[in-house]
């Protein structure tokens, strides 16, 4: 009796063990929103202005997996993403990669213009409006960035601050799932021409 | 927050959970004054848990309180509480949370009708967290007055 009370009480503690591992592994794991590819819609179409008045549609980033931020200059935590997202474009603008914000600062380019300037900002800005936050569900708050898919299609939304390691792990996701998409289709093709 | 414009009371019914309803005003239910009189009203402005706004001398989307035109009381002044610094993103914001007063004072017109009239007071904000920032805003608040000769 005793030995097997000391056998329950040693599974126990092993159960516990693994339990607590795999918890461990969990909490390790990277988080990602990014949605399966049946379950995304096609983001907006829009047409806005960039800072020298040219337009900027969203058809002219496809092929490309897009970080789409609506942010403003009196917004704190967008400041802190801010950097984040130029250093994203530097890394992975030649893998496909590019990021596009829309500043929602009602005086326009006079108070986003000069913001820019001083915070290095590497990537297209375009000036928001209701319209086209209305498109993308309202943009009640700021910051609230879509990851799009090289579909055109959203595949992640994040309202507020994330982590930084947060977004990567999903632009790299979609960067890799892309290439690996057109790896299969690839071998597709190869194995078709050899039939 | 439709219903926060239209509510005739002094509380505004503001649910916290509403992503948007995150400044709720309040102020006596009554204000008696006589013509000509020069009356002092505590406003007093709750936000909820986390979040802060602009304070009155913030550079950008200032707190702001007026009274919308109402030709029984003009508005004179509006005293704000001193406002509290608060780091984000390497900067430091002039902002107030939690509960705070704002006193306003408005002087009751000479010619101004005998009863009740419902002064609008209102109030512009621009509120965040540490997470998120809500685009600006404005809610009103009625201030029901009795005008006694």
């Amino acid at each position: 009796m005793f030995l097997s009370v000391r056998a329950i009480a040693a599974g126990l503690l092993c159960l516990g063990l693994l339990l607590t591992g795999c918890q461990k592994q969990q909490q390790a794991a990277p988080e990602t929103k990014v949605k399966p590819d049946s379950a995304r819609n096609a983001a907006p179409e829009f047409a806005l202005k960039d800072a020298d008045g040219k337009t900027v549609t969203l058809a002219e980033y496809k092929g490309k997996v897009v970080l789409l931020n609506f942010w403003a200059t009196w917004c704190g935590p967008c400041k802190i993403e801010i950097p984040w997202f130029a250093d994203f474009e530097q890394k992975y603008k030649d893998r496909g990669f590019a990021v596009l914000g829309v500043a929602m600062d009602e005086e326009g380019w006079e108070v986003i213009k000069p913001y820019l300037a001083q915070s290095k900002v590497n990537y297209r800005v375009i000036l928001g409006n209701d319209t086209v936050a209305g498109l993308y569900g309202g943009v009640e708050s700021l910051p609230t960035t879509f990851v799009l898919d090289r579909n055109g299609k959203i595949a992640s939304t994040h309202v507020g601050l994330v982590s930084k390691s947060d977004y990567e792990n999903e632009i790299m996701q979609l960067l890799e799932g892309a290439k690996s998409s057109d790896a299969r289709s690839a071998i597709t093709a190869s194995n078709r021409a050899a039939n | 927050m439709l219903g926060a414009l239209l509510l005739p009371l002094t509380a505004q019914q503001i649910d916290f959970n509403s992503l948007r309803a995150v400044v709720r005003l309040t102020a006596p239910e009554k204000i008696a004054a006589a013509r000509n009189e020069t009356v002092t009203v505590d406003v007093v402005a709750k936000l909820k848990d986390g979040y802060h706004v602009n304070s009155n001398v913030a550079p950008t989307y200032p707190l702001k309180l007026s009274l919308l035109e109402n030709p029984a009381a003009q508005l004179l002044n509006v005293v704000f509480p001193v406002p509290k610094s608060h780091q984000l993103a390497g900067e430091t914001l002039s902002v107030f949370d939690g509960e705070f007063r704002l006193k306003l004072t408005f002087k009751v017109a000479q010619n101004a009708p005998i009863g009740r009239t419902l002064l609008t007071s209102k109030v512009s904000y621009q509120a965040c967290d540490d997470r998120v920032c809500l685009r600006p805003d404005s809610i009103q608040l009625k201030l029901p007055l009795d005008i006694r000769n």
